[in-house]
């Protein structure tokens, strides 16, 4: 953990961040005039195979969208993101995990409520085109239509509608399917799932806003699983050590003050109509099903507003980044409170933790084994974490040639691999037959300890003394050497 | 759904939601030419499955 653990800046809002990014160089203005389709899933997909360091893009020439600018990619990369966290651009992932995990615990912060937001510029409320007041487009050439990928989506729980923390902010994905409609798709493992089955059962409609292009805290942690009753913009007040700004809507819900675009709406109660596919994380599209559907009842946007969109499909994109954080802590924090001197880190960075590993120090022979079991029945395990693999306390969860050197020297299979049955898992996993079933996979390869003595294991090789010094040291002989003070010719 | 003059039309379908541009290629905006895998008929549409399930005597409204 982090000694000396620092607030989150309190960016404003996403045209602050992005200035935040213009000035370390990592925000691009591609002026070529182009279409939406293909080009704009096509370069986001390409800036995510030129590797790590990318930076945030905007598109202000699409055709036809005179005067609607598009911002992608804004958490596209760890260097943005330890630039929203107020860290220095190139710092590693594991410190920016152990840098947001010090921080979570912090919860609640402040929140404040501000209603001179930005957003109340401009309010729509007759003759509602969505295709005309946003620039929406294809993303990936087989999906059934065009998507709000990556907005913040607020609902409260019908059956206790004053709970602050159980209004729920979520990113779920949405295909705008008429001038006022939209297909929403509320994964009943998460907040929104339990807010329309609670508001179905009254026979009611679920009120709805969604807010696009929010400050990038609030849409990571928009991102991550809180607990059901936790406030994600307490979450954001704590992280960031200052209140945190929502603006109230008529409907009563509370939305960040930092938004550009706000849709208020309803979920119609019983309504499911086709929707899809869609190509998401798990790198294979949806399929088509029957969804719910939002009834778009008014819209707000401020002068001149950024529309915010995602690139998602085979990993690693924007989407892979955006959740990775946000899916190690909780899981990790779950861990830490079973077994607060032993879990070290977490890595459940792969397709949403699907696959995750973790870091622990052993008590007994079979206590790695215990902990992935854990793991498996943490929250998040209940929909993700088909494959749990343990690796020793000092072997670095995020860097995979370690897991691998565990995998490789520490695994008997016979006694380390286990296969367990019938458990849950997110339907979009599309091994999981039916959908939402699957075989889960624990992987032990921590080194066996008494009384489970067995293998050859008493001989490990440690560091040459003095290793770490030289790290330090080289670090920064190698900096200078790249800003050009080093290495005289 | 839009035009912008000059630029392109977005159309959409009312029975699959299916949504086109008009400056995409003819495989996205004509049925008999879209990609089998993806392609809907009415018998494909009946097997989509409602998600979440609705629970007896719901409507919408």
């Amino acid at each position: 953990m982090t000694e000396r653990s620092r607030p989150s800046p309190p960016y404003r809002d996403l045209r602050d961040f992005l200035t935040a990014l213009r000035s370390e160089r990592q925000l691009l203005t591609v002026h070529d005039r182009i279409l939406p389709e293909p080009d704009l899933g096509a370069a986001m997909r390409a800036l995510g195979n030129l590797g790590e360091g990318a930076p945030a893009v905007v598109f202000d020439n699409v055709i036809g969208f005179e005067g609607k600018p598009i911002v992608m990619n804004v958490h596209g990369s760890w260097t943005n993101h330890a630039i929203m966290l107020g860290l220095p651009r190139h710092t590693p992932v594991k410190e920016q995990f152990f840098e947001f995990a010090s921080r979570w615990v912090r919860y609640p912060g402040p929140v404040e409520h501000a209603d001179d937001a930005p957003f109340k510029a401009h309010r729509i409320e007759a003759g509602i085109n969505l295709f005309e007041l946003m620039p929406l487009f294809r993303l990936n050439q087989f999906d059934g239509g065009f998507y709000l990928d990556k907005a913040c989506v607020v609902t409260r729980d019908p059956d206790d509608p004053g709970h602050f923390g159980k209004q729920n902010v979520g990113i779920y994905r949405l295909q705008v399917k008429g001038r006022d409609r939209l297909g929403i798709l509320p994964v009943a493992q998460h907040d929104i799932g339990r807010h329309l089955r609670a508001a179905e059962a009254r026979n009611e409609n679920l009120r709805i806003a969604i807010a696009i292009g929010c400050d990038p805290l609030i849409t990571l942690l928009a991102a991550a699983p809180l607990a059901y009753d936790q406030s994600e913009y307490a979450m954001a007040g704590a992280m960031q050590g200052a209140p945190y700004p929502v603006a109230t809507l008529p409907s009563g819900l509370e939305v960040p003050w930092s938004a550009e675009y706000v849709i208020e709406g309803e979920v119609l109660c019983g309504v499911r109509e086709p929707e899809g596919p869609f190509g998401e994380f798990t790198g294979h599209y949806s399929g088509g099903r029957a969804l719910p559907v939002v009834r778009v009842d008014r819209v707000w946007h401020r002068d001149q507003p950024l529309f915010e969109s995602l690139y998602l499909g085979k990993p690693w994109t924007e989407l892979d980044y955006l959740v990775g954080l946000s899916t190690c802590v909780p899981i990790y924090s779950d861990l830490k409170a079973a077994y607060p001197n032993e879990i070290v880190a977490v890595n459940a960075m792969y397709t949403h933790g699907l696959v995750t590993i973790v870091a622990t120090h052993q008590r007994f022979g079979g206590f790695g084994k215990a902990v992935g079991l854990r793991t498996l029945t943490t929250p998040h395990g209940l929909g993700y974490c088909k494959a749990v693999i343990v690796v020793d306390g000092d072997v670095d969860p995020f860097n995979l040639p370690q897991v691998m050197w565990a995998l490789s020297t520490k695994v008997q299979p016979g006694r380390d691999v286990t296969v367990i049955p019938g458990l849950s898992v997110v339907p979009l996993d599309p091994a999981s037959q039916p959908p939402g079933m699957t075989d889960k996979l624990l992987i032990d390869a921590t080194t066996p300890v008494a009384p489970d003595v067995r293998g050859h294991f008493g001989q490990p090789l440690d560091s040459p003394q003095g290793t770490e010094a030289w790290e330090r040291r080289l670090a920064a002989l190698l900096h200078e050497l790249a800003s050009g003070k080093g290495e005289p010719s | 759904m839009v035009e912008v003059p000059g630029a392109w039309v977005v159309d959409l379908c009312h029975r699959c939601s299916y949504t086109w541009r008009s400056t995409e290629p003819e495989a996205f905006t004509r049925h008999a030419l879209y990609d089998a895998r993806f392609r809907l008929s009415e018998e494909s549409l009946g097997r989509f499955g409602a998600y979440p399930p609705v629970a007896d005597g719901k409507r919408g409204r």
